[in-house]
């Protein structure tokens, strides 16, 4: 039974990855890894010291 | 390992068994949430503590299936986080996740008909207490003994007519997870 939840779970995993993949190209709107790291440097030049950034949303692929 | 377990039916080799099959942790997930719980079942699959990797599966196929429907939702609507169709997904029961997941085509109808005895057979009843009737429509061999003449007889017995059998059979099934 665990390894039929770990099967699902990365079956599923597996898909959100493929169709975010899919659907990166076509959404220009994205913010790239590349954007999120010149922000992310910005604010660690502003006196950010955080460990942990969290997003509302899923860069797209660089 | 649990002792009692171990005590009932021992199996010195499960846990390096279960350890030399393999078992990753999830890589490069989306979801942190989904990967942390993951994780926690795996250790516990992975030390022989059966009980807590079974209950932590139900929790984690319930997260990650509406995890994926979110996703899909996520990924048709350009990319928009609503969090209003996200409290909608989010507060799904589990059999609704799973008719939804098939009628948006993140799972096939295989995979759907698995998710539901999955939520029938495991996910509704362990974690409530309940035995499922897969245990008790099971009959088993017996030794009955008669202890004020001694007698003693081989016979079958239904294990929906005997507690102390569903208990130990449900031992037997948890090292089976």
């Amino acid at each position: 039974m665990v390894l039929l939840v770990d099967k699902f779970v990365r079956v599923l995993h597996e898909r959100s990855m493929k169709a975010l993949a899919n659907a990166a190209p076509t959404s220009r709107s994205k913010p790239t890894m590349a954007q999120v790291q010149g922000v992310l440097k910005n604010m660690k030049k502003q006196g950010f010291e955080g460990d942990l950034l969290v997003t509302n949303d899923y860069p797209a692929v660089p | 390992m649990n002792p009692i377990l171990e005590q009932l039916y021992p199996d010195k080799t499960v846990v390096a068994r279960r350890r030399q099959a393999g078992f990753p942790p999830l890589s490069g997930t989306l979801d942190a949430f989904t990967a942390y719980v993951h994780d926690d079942m795996r250790a516990c699959y992975l030390n022989g503590c059966d009980p807590a990797a079974i209950v932590t599966a139900c929790v984690l196929i319930d997260f990650a299936l509406k995890d994926a429907i979110h996703f899909d939702a996520f990924v048709k609507a350009e990319q928009k986080f609503n969090a209003k169709q996200w409290d909608q997904i989010d507060g799904f029961d589990f059999s609704t996740s799973i008719n939804s997941a098939r009628a948006r085509g993140v799972v096939n109808k295989d995979e759907c008909k698995q998710l539901h005895w999955l939520r029938k057979e495991v996910r509704n009843v362990y974690p409530h207490g309940q035995t499922p009737d897969w245990i008790k429509n099971k009959s088993e061999d017996i030794w009955e003994g008669n202890l004020d003449t001694g007698d003693v007889q081989r016979r079958t017995v239904s294990v929906r007519d005997n507690i102390v059998l569903q208990r130990q059979i449900r031992i037997v099934a948890d090292r089976n997870v």
